[in-house]
């Protein structure tokens, strides 16, 4: 299983990303690739200005590694990529990047839909909006960990 | 006497900086012991480092409440993730 995962601390372009995952993915059947972008507004309506992601300096790029890998043993994928911003980014910009590859299209949309919601409450990262009201951290909500949960692991 | 190294992410981080150092003996101090001592440097740090859902590292690994951190080991306290 070829799984690819990057810390970027520039802007991803997801074009590009999914161009040269499908370039690579020679001999599956599917693709199945997420985009998340940050949004413009915060859970109050409010506008936001700034995300802020901080990450560890050595554990993120690991929890990244660990969930490429556990998806893809899961759901026996052929190739996973999960590219994830760390620092300052901009509303509209795109967060993060999740592509997986399968003979069949089942596995990989299973597969990608477990990266998000393992990235979500296992990726070794903290939120933090930023607007005209201030600055708030943004922890993972219950839906958020029942999401996780689900898949059994 | 010697000292821990303790680093803070998340939002502990506003509460406690992103780093300090705590008096620990040569044989070392439990995370439960850490975080005890942590809560007792201001009210809002107690509610904070008490609180469910905060990990704790020693060396880069997970551990649990019982493990000991000693003098020259690095821990650290993480508020709860949220990638994606």
């Amino acid at each position: 299983v070829a799984c690819t995962t990057r810390l970027a601390v520039g802007p991803i372009d997801a074009g590009a990303e999914l161009a040269e995952f499908v370039a690579a993915a020679e001999g599956d059947g599917a693709v199945v690739s997420f985009c998340g972008l940050a949004r413009g507004t915060a859970s109050d309506g409010s506008a936001l200005d700034w995300l802020h992601l901080e990450h560890h300096p050595r554990l993120t790029a690991l929890s990244l590694q660990a969930i490429a890998q556990a998806g893809a043993e899961k759901f026996a994928l052929s190739r996973v990529c999960v590219v994830h911003r760390c620092g300052a980014i901009r509303p509209g910009e795109t967060i993060v990047f999740v592509a997986a590859a399968s003979p069949h299209r089942r596995a990989a949309f299973d597969g990608a839909n477990y990266l998000m919601d393992r990235l979500k409450t296992d990726a070794l990262f903290w939120k933090r909006e930023e607007g005209p009201g201030g600055s708030r951290w943004i922890e993972p909500t219950d839906a958020d960990h029942a999401d996780a949960a689900r898949w059994g692991d | 006497m010697p000292v821990a190294r303790i680093g803070f992410y998340g939002s502990l981080a506003d509460i406690f900086g992103r780093e300090r150092e705590l008096a620990s003996p040569a044989e070392g101090r439990t995370i439960a012991e850490l975080r005890t001592a942590l809560a007792r440097l201001d009210p809002e740090g107690e509610a904070a480092i008490l609180r469910p859902g905060i990990r704790a590292a020693i060396d880069d690994r997970f551990v649990g409440e019982e493990a000991v951190a000693l003098p020259g080991q690095r821990v650290e306290f993480m508020s709860p993730l949220s990638g994606g």
